[in-house]
C-alpha cells in the first residue's frame, strides 16, 4: 500500500498530529499533474487502491476531480479524513457505492462537526481512533456506529512522535495501560459485533496475558517491526512514512515502484531497525526490537526532544481576570503560566460607589487576595461616574489605599480621566492603566493621557484597525494593552448603555445588539477580537493582552483552556474564546487571509461583502446539525 | 571536563546489556558492552580520561593502571572509528 | 467460618470483607446476622493462608543502596537533617554489593537484578550512583539477568543529569508536592523540579510523582492531580501524609485531617484514573493480603554509606527512638556480607505482632503500615490518624469494587459516619455478632 497526501491544508488542530511539520511550512495542495504521476506509481506497484490523505484530504479544491481521475482508473478509493468535509467533497463520496469508495474518520468525542458525514456517508464509514493518551474512552464509538448506520469495524492506531517529538504522541510507557484499557473495550465490541483492526506501531506486550488470542484475525495487524508505509507528499515527495518524513525524502520518479522505495527506506533506517520502544521489555524480560520505529528512536541521544531548546524568557504580558474559584485554581494557574501573568484584575468591591460593576461572585476572593503569589489590579471603570469626581474620588482612593496597603494591588484600570488623575495626585506611585471605556481611538488623546496614565487600553473599536493601532503605537509612549476577546461589534452605538446597565446587576444587561445581529449575523465575525492563532498580526503594536471573561470564562476547565490557547498560541475558534454577547457563537474557521484583511479593510461594510460572503460559505461548510453533543476542542 | 566531542553525526541508545551507537551517515551499527558503555557514557557527559578511569576501577574491578589502558585504548579505537573527536 | 471476616458500618449497612477469601459484600443489619446464600458459598471455599513471617535464607525483594545521607536541599518537613556535605559510600563497598546482590539472584534463579536508591539525595554522591548503575548493567549483563534500577530523588539538578536519569533507570520516583507555591514551601526549586519531570516524562523511564501531602495542599490533591496528569503524564501518583517533626512544627507544616485526607486522595484517585494515572496510597493496596508492605520484614537489604546493612531506610536514630534495632550487619569493600540469621528472624518476626492491627479489617493489607513511624512496639492502640484514613480509603475502594461509588461518595461526604466507621472499636464479625 501507499498513501497520497492530497494536501497540507486542515481544519482541525490535533495535538497528535505528526504532519505537523509540514503543515508548518504553509498550505500546500497537491497538483493534478502530480497526482496523476502518483495514480501511475501504484499501478506501476500493482497497487489496487488509492489511500488519500491530508491534512485533510477533501479540502484539497480539486478533490472531487482527483478522487474521480482515481476511479477512473479503476482503483478503489479509501479516503482518509477527520469527517469536516465541505460540500462538494461529500457529495462526491456519497455519490459513490461503498465497493469503490470507502472513509476512515478519525474521531473525537463530541464533535459535531462530523456528524454531517457520518449521517450521510453512513456504511461507507469506518471509524478511526488515534490514541495519544492513556486516559483515552472508546465507549462512544459503539454508540457512532449504531447512530449513523456505520461499518461495524474500527481502526485504531497510536500517535507517534513526529521526528522531532513536537506533536503529542504516546509514550511508550504508557502502552501497557493502553493496551488494558483496549482489551477491555475490544470484548464489548466484537460482542457488538464490531471488529476491530489496528494499524502499525501495536506491539504484542501491550496488552493482558490471554487477550491477544481472544481477538483472533485482528491480531495479525499486532506485528512486531514496523515497515515503510510510504507516503507521498503535496509536492511529490515520498517519504517513510510521516513521522520519519523530515529524516530521509525522495522525489516521486516515474519508474519506481512501491516495492524499490521500501527497500531503499528499508536500508536508510537499517541502523535504526534494532532500536525497539523499549529498553528490554517488561513482559519478554529480553532487549526490545519492536514497536514503530519513530517511537524507538526517541530513545536516541542527542535527539531533538533532548537538546535543550533556549526558551526566551517569557515577559510578563497577559491581564487576565479573576473569576471565583478555590485558590487551587489560581495555584495551578500560577504554576502552569505564572512567567506570562502580569496581573490578575478584580473589580473595585462594590461597597465602595463607584465600581461600575454589580457585586461580583467574590466568596474565594479574600482566600486569592492574601494567599496567591499572582499580582493583582483592581478595575474602577463606570463608565460614567454615579457622582460628580470631586465627591466620588476620596472614597476611591481610600479603597485603593486599604488594597494596596492590605492586597499588594500593584496597578488600576481607570475608565474616567478626572478620576484618574485625582488617583494620580493622590497615589502618584501606582501605575494607572486608561480603560477601554474611556475610549482612547485617535492619537490626540494619546496626549490627553499624558502624565496620568501609564498604560492604554485602546478603543474596543480600534482594536481590528492596524492603521488606527499603529498611529495610537506612535503617539502613546506607555504601554498598550490589547483586549483579546471582549469582542464588541465596532462602534457599536449600543455600548455606552450596555456598560451603564451592567453596573445594575450580573445578569444585565445581557445583548443590547442581539436584534441587530439577529438581522446582520455575519457582523459578529467583525468584533474586537483576535484568536490566539492570529496574535502574530498584532506584535509589535500591543505591549499587553487582556482577556476579558469574567463571565465567559467563570467555568474553570474553560478559562485555563482559554488562558492556555493564548499564551501558547494555539488554535482556537471565535466561539471558544469566551467573548462578549456579540461574538461568534457558530463553529467557523477563521483563515488568515480573511483575518488578516479586516485589519486594514477601513470598515467600509456598507459597500463590501467580504465578511457577508464568508460568513455565509462558513455556515454551509460547518455542521449546522442540531446535536446534543458539546462541541469538543481536541486536546 | 573532557576536551573529547561526540562527533556530530553519531546516535546512541541504552540498551539492557550496554549501549547501541548508530552512524546517522553510514548507517552502521556497533553494539557496546560492558565496562567500554561505561565510558561511552562518561564521554557524553564531557568527563575526562582520569576520572573515566577512577570510576571504571570500581565499574569493572580493574585496577588503576589497568583501567587506565582500557579508558585510553577504548578512545583512541573510537577516534580512529569516527566516533569521537577532539 | 475457617478465616476472619470483618465487618464494618456505612450508614445503615454493614461492609463485609474477608480478605483471605478476597471476598467483600454490602448487606443489610439482618443479613448481618445470617449471610445470604452467595455470600456464605463464597466463604465455604478454602481462604488463602494467613500472611505468615518468611523463613529460611533471606530472600531481598531488591538490594537498597545510600550513596549518601547528603542532600542538596532542606525540606521544610525533612526530619534526616541533611546537608550538601556528607559522607559518601565507598566506591569499592557500593561494587561489592552490587555484585551480592547479582551473585544472589543468579544463584536464586530470578531473571532481574533489582537495585533501589535512596537517601538523603542519592544524586548528593553522583559519582557512587554514576558507578553502582554502570556496575548493576555490567554484572545483569555478565549474568544473564535484566537490570531493574529505581531512585528515589527530588530531581534539583542538571538537564545532563535528569537525561541520564531517565535513560539509565526504569523507575524514577521524584518527589513532587504539587503547584508552586506549595512546592516551594515545602521543597523549594519549584522551576527546575518541574523541568525535572518534563524531561524524565519524555524518556524512556517510568515516572512516579510523589505527594508529601500536609494541611496546607489536601484541598488541592484533586487539582495537582489533574495538572500532573495533563502536564507530566506520570505512570503512576504516590500519596504520603506528612510525617511530623521538629523541622516541620518549625515550619507551621502539619499531617493533614486524616477524614480531609481520605475525602481528597479519593477525588484525586478519580481524577487519576481518568487520566489513566495509577493512584498509589500504599497502605490502602488489597490485591494481595500481605504481613507487611514495609521494608522490614519483607527482607530487604539496605546498604548504608558506612556499610552497615539495615532493613529500613531511614536513619538509624528514628528507629532507635523508637527502641527499636533494625541493622542486619554490615557489608565489607571485599564482599564479605556479614548477615546473621538470626538478626534477619528477628525482624521478621517483628512484625508479625500488631497488637493494633488485630481487630482492623485491614491488617492484611495495611498490616500495620510503617514499623518505626506506625506500629512499633508500645505503639497506642488506638487508631491514630493514618489508621483512620486508611480504613476510611480501604472501604471506600471496597466499596468501588461492589459498583458502590455513590455510596462511598456519599460517606466521605457525612463526618459523622466517617468518624463511625474509622473508629469503629473492632471490625470482626465474631465481636459484632456477639455483641448483638
Amino acid at each position: 500500500m501507499a498513501n497520497i497526501s492530497l494536501t497540507s491544508a486542515c481544519n482541525r488542530e490535533c495535538a497528535y498530529c505528526f504532519a505537523g511539520a509540514e503543515r508548518r511550512l504553509g498550505v500546500s495542495h497537491m497538483s493534478v499533474a502530480t497526482f496523476e504521476r502518483a495514480l501511475d506509481f501504484l499501478e506501476r506497484s500493482g497497487i489496487g487502491e488509492a489511500r488519500l490523505l491530508g491534512g485533510e484530504p477533501t479540502l484539497h479544491p480539486e478533490f472531487p476531480r482527483l478522487a474521480g481521475m482515481a476511479i477512473a482508473r479503476g482503483l478503489r478509493v479509501r479516503v482518509f479524513s477527520n469527517g469536516r468535509m465541505p460540500e462538494p467533497a461529500l457529495r462526491w463520496l456519497e455519490s459513490h457505492p461503498p465497493e469503490s469508495v470507502a472513509v476512515l474518520i478519525n474521531v473525537a468525542a463530541g464533535d459535531a462537526r462530523q456528524a454531517r458525514a457520518l449521517e450521510r456517508l453512513g456504511n461507507r464509514v469506518t471509524l478511526g481512533l488515534n490514541i495519544h493518551s492513556s486516559a483515552f474512552d472508546p465507549g462512544f464509538l459503539l454508540d457512532l456506529i449504531r447512530e449513523y448506520g456505520l461499518s461495524p469495524s474500527l481502526r485504531f492506531g497510536l500517535a507517534h512522535p513526529s521526528a522531532d517529538a513536537s506533536n503529542r504522541f504516546l509514550h511508550p510507557v504508557h502502552y501497557q495501560a493502553v493496551g488494558t484499557r483496549l482489551a477491555g473495550f475490544l470484548t464489548a465490541a466484537r460482542e457488538a459485533g464490531v471488529e476491530p483492526s489496528f494499524d502499525c506501531g501495536f506491539v504484542p506486550c501491550m496488552f493482558p496475558p490471554g487477550s491477544l488470542e481472544a481477538l483472533g484475525g485482528a491480531a495479525r495487524d499486532i506485528g512486531t517491526r514496523c515497515s515503510p508505509v510510504l507516503d507521498i507528499l503535496p509536492g511529490g515527495e515520498v517519504v517513510s512514512c510521516y513521522p520519519l518524513g523530515a529524516l530521509a525524502r525522495e522525489p516521486l520518479s516515474d519508474s519506481d515502484t512501491a516495492g524499490a522505495l521500501r527497500g531503499r527506506f528499508t536500508a536508510r533506517f537499517a541502523g535504526y531497525r534494532k532500536l525497539g520502544v523499549f529498553r528490554e521489555c517488561a513482559v519478554c524480560q529480553a532487549p526490545c526490537h519492536h514497536g514503530c520505529l519513530a517511537a524507538s528512536m526517541q530513545r536516541l541521544r542527542p535527539a531533538a526532544s533532548t537538546v535543550a531548546k533556549a526558551e526566551p524568557t517569557p515577559a510578563r504580558r497577559w491581564v487576565i481576570p479573576y473569576v471565583d474559584q478555590p485558590l487551587a485554581f489560581w495555584e495551578r494557574i500560577e504554576s502552569e503560566h505564572g512567567p506570562h501573568i502580569r496581573e490578575v484584575y478584580f473589580p473595585l468591591p462594590t461597597e465602595v460607589a463607584g465600581s461600575g460593576r454589580p457585586p461580583q461572585p467574590s466568596a474565594q476572593l479574600e482566600s486569592f487576595l492574601k494567599r496567591s503569589r499572582l499580582p493583582r489590579a483592581v478595575l474602577v471603570n463606570p463608565i460614567t461616574l454615579p457622582q460628580p469626581v470631586e465627591e466620588i474620588a476620596p472614597p476611591i482612593i481610600e479603597a485603593l489605599k486599604r488594597l494596596i496597603g492590605e492586597f499588594g494591588i500593584s496597578s488600576a484600570t481607570v475608565a474616567n480621566l478626572l478620576l484618574a488623575a485625582r488617583i494620580r495626585d493622590a497615589l502618584p506611585a501606582l501605575p494607572l492603566a486608561a480603560s477601554v471605556l474611556m475610549d482612547i481611538a485617535q492619537p490626540n488623546q494619546a496626549l490627553m493621557l499624558k502624565g496620568i496614565c501609564d498604560t492604554l487600553v485602546p478603543a474596543s473599536r480600534v482594536m481590528r484597525d492596524l492603521p488606527a493601532l499603529e498611529a495610537l503605537r506612535a503617539a502613546f509612549p506607555g504601554r498598550i494593552r490589547l483586549i483579546v476577546n471582549e469582542a464588541c461589534l465596532p462602534g457599536c452605538p449600543y455600548r455606552v448603555q450596555h456598560f451603564h446597565e451592567m453596573g445594575w446587576g450580573l445578569a444585565r444587561p445581557g445583548s443590547l445588539c442581539e436584534e441587530l445581529l439577529e438581522r446582520e449575523p455575519w457582523m459578529r465575525l467583525t468584533g474586537a477580537w483576535v484568536l490566539p492563532q492570529h496574535l502574530h498580526w498584532l506584535d509589535g503594536l500591543a505591549d499587553d493582552w487582556k482577556l476579558a471573561g469574567r463571565v465567559t470564562l467563570r467555568d474553570a476547565p474553560t478559562y485555563r483552556r482559554v488562558l492556555g490557547a493564548y499564551v501558547h498560541r494555539r488554535a482556537l475558534a471565535p466561539h471558544e474564546i469566551g467573548g462578549g454577547p456579540a461574538s461568534p457563537i457558530e463553529p467557523v474557521e477563521i483563515d488568515e487571509e480573511f483575518y488578516a484583511r479586516t485589519l486594514r479593510c477601513g470598515r467600509r461594510c456598507h459597500e463590501c461583502t467580504v465578511c457577508r460572503e464568508y460568513y455565509d460559505e462558513g455556515r454551509s461548510a460547518a455542521s449546522v446539525r442540531d446535536s446534543k453533543r458539546p462541541v469538543a476542542l481536541e486536546a | 571536563m573532557s576536551g573529547l566531542r561526540i562527533a556530530e553525526q553519531v546516535r546512541w541508545a541504552v540498551e539492557a546489556a550496554g549501549v547501541v551507537l548508530i552512524h546517522g551517515a553510514t548507517g552502521e551499527t556497533i553494539a557496546v558492552g560492558y565496562p567500554r558503555a561505561a565510558i561511552w557514557d562518561f564521554l557524553t557527559r564531557g568527563e575526562d580520561c582520569e576520572r573515566i578511569a577512577a570510576k571504571l576501577c570500581a565499574i569493572a574491578a580493574l585496577e588503576p593502571a589497568a583501567a587506565r589502558k582500557l579508558v585510553f585504548e577504548t578512545v583512541v579505537q573510537w577516534r580512529e572509528a569516527g566516533l569521537i573527536g577532539g | 467460618m475457617p478465616s476472619v471476616v470483618f465487618a464494618v458500618p456505612v450508614f445503615d449497612k454493614w461492609l463485609v470483607y474477608a480478605p483471605l477469601h478476597r471476598v467483600a459484600a454490602l448487606v443489610n443489619r439482618a443479613a448481618l446476622a445470617e449471610f445470604p446464600e452467595q455470600l456464605c458459598t463464597a466463604l465455604a471455599e478454602p481462604p488463602e493462608p494467613e500472611p505468615l513471617p518468611r523463613e529460611g535464607p533471606v530472600n531481598p525483594p531488591f538490594l537498597g543502596l545510600v550513596p549518601t545521607r547528603a542532600c542538596n536541599l532542606s525540606c521544610a518537613y525533612c526530619g534526616f537533617g541533611a546537608t550538601p556535605c556528607g559522607e559518601q559510600m565507598d566506591l569499592a563497598l557500593a561494587a561489592a554489593a552490587v555484585d551480592w546482590m547479582a551473585d544472589y539472584a543468579a544463584r536464586a534463579g530470578r531473571r532481574t537484578l533489582d537495585v533501589h536508591f535512596f537517601g538523603g539525595e542519592p544524586f548528593a554522591a553522583p559519582d557512587v550512583v554514576d558507578m553502582a548503575v554502570h556496575r548493576t548493567r555490567a554484572a545483569a549483563a555478565e549474568k544473564g539477568l535484566l537490570p531493574r534500577l529505581e531512585v528515589a530523588t527530588n530531581g534539583v539538578y542538571s538537564e545532563a543529569r535528569a537525561r541520564f536519569v531517565g535513560d539509565y533507570f526504569d523507575t524514577v520516583v521524584l518527589s513532587f508536592d504539587g503547584f508552586r507555591a506549595v512546592h516551594d514551601r515545602h521543597r523549594g526549586c519549584f522551576d527546575q523540579v518541574a523541568a525535572t519531570a518534563r524531561a524524565l516524562a519524555a524518556s524512556p523511564a517510568e515516572l512516579c510523582l510523589r505527594i508529601c501531602v500536609a494541611q496546607d495542599n489536601v484541598e488541592q490533591l484533586a487539582e495537582t492531580v489533574d495538572w500532573f496528569a495533563q502536564e507530566f503524564q506520570p505512570c503512576s501518583i504516590d500519596f504520603e501524609t506528612l510525617q511530623p517533626t521538629p523541622e516541620s512544627e518549625r515550619a507551621g507544616l502539619r499531617p493533614p485531617d486524616p477524614y480531609a485526607f481520605a475525602a481528597q486522595f479519593l477525588s484525586a484517585r478519580r481524577v487519576a484514573t481518568e487520566h489513566g494515572v495509577e493512584p498509589v496510597y500504599a497502605a490502602a493496596v488489597t490485591e494481595q493480603p500481605r504481613l507487611t508492605f514495609c521494608p522490614v520484614g519483607n527482607d530487604t537489604l539496605i546498604v548504608n554509606p558506612d556499610g552497615r546493612v539495615s532493613a529500613c531506610y531511614l536513619q538509624e536514630r528514628d528507629w532507635q527512638a523508637r527502641g527499636l534495632d533494625l541493622n542486619l550487619g554490615r557489608l565489607g569493600s571485599d564482599g564479605g556480607l556479614e548477615l546473621p540469621l538470626e538478626d534477619v528472624e528477628r525482624l521478621r518476626r517483628l512484625v508479625a505482632d500488631k497488637p493494633r492491627c488485630r481487630n482492623c479489617f485491614c491488617r492484611w493489607s495495611c498490616a500495620g503500615g510503617c514499623q518505626v513511624n506506625h506500629s512499633y512496639p508500645g505503639c497506642s492502640l488506638a487508631y491514630d490518624d493514618c489508621c483512620i484514613q486508611t480504613r476510611l480509603i480501604t472501604a471506600c475502594s471496597l466499596l468501588d469494587g461492589l459498583g458502590q461509588e455513590a455510596l462511598s461518595g456519599e460517606l466521605v461526604a457525612e463526618p459523622a459516619q466517617m468518624r463511625r466507621l474509622a473508629l469503629w472499636p473492632s471490625d470482626r464479625l465474631e465481636d459484632l455478632r456477639g455483641a448483638a
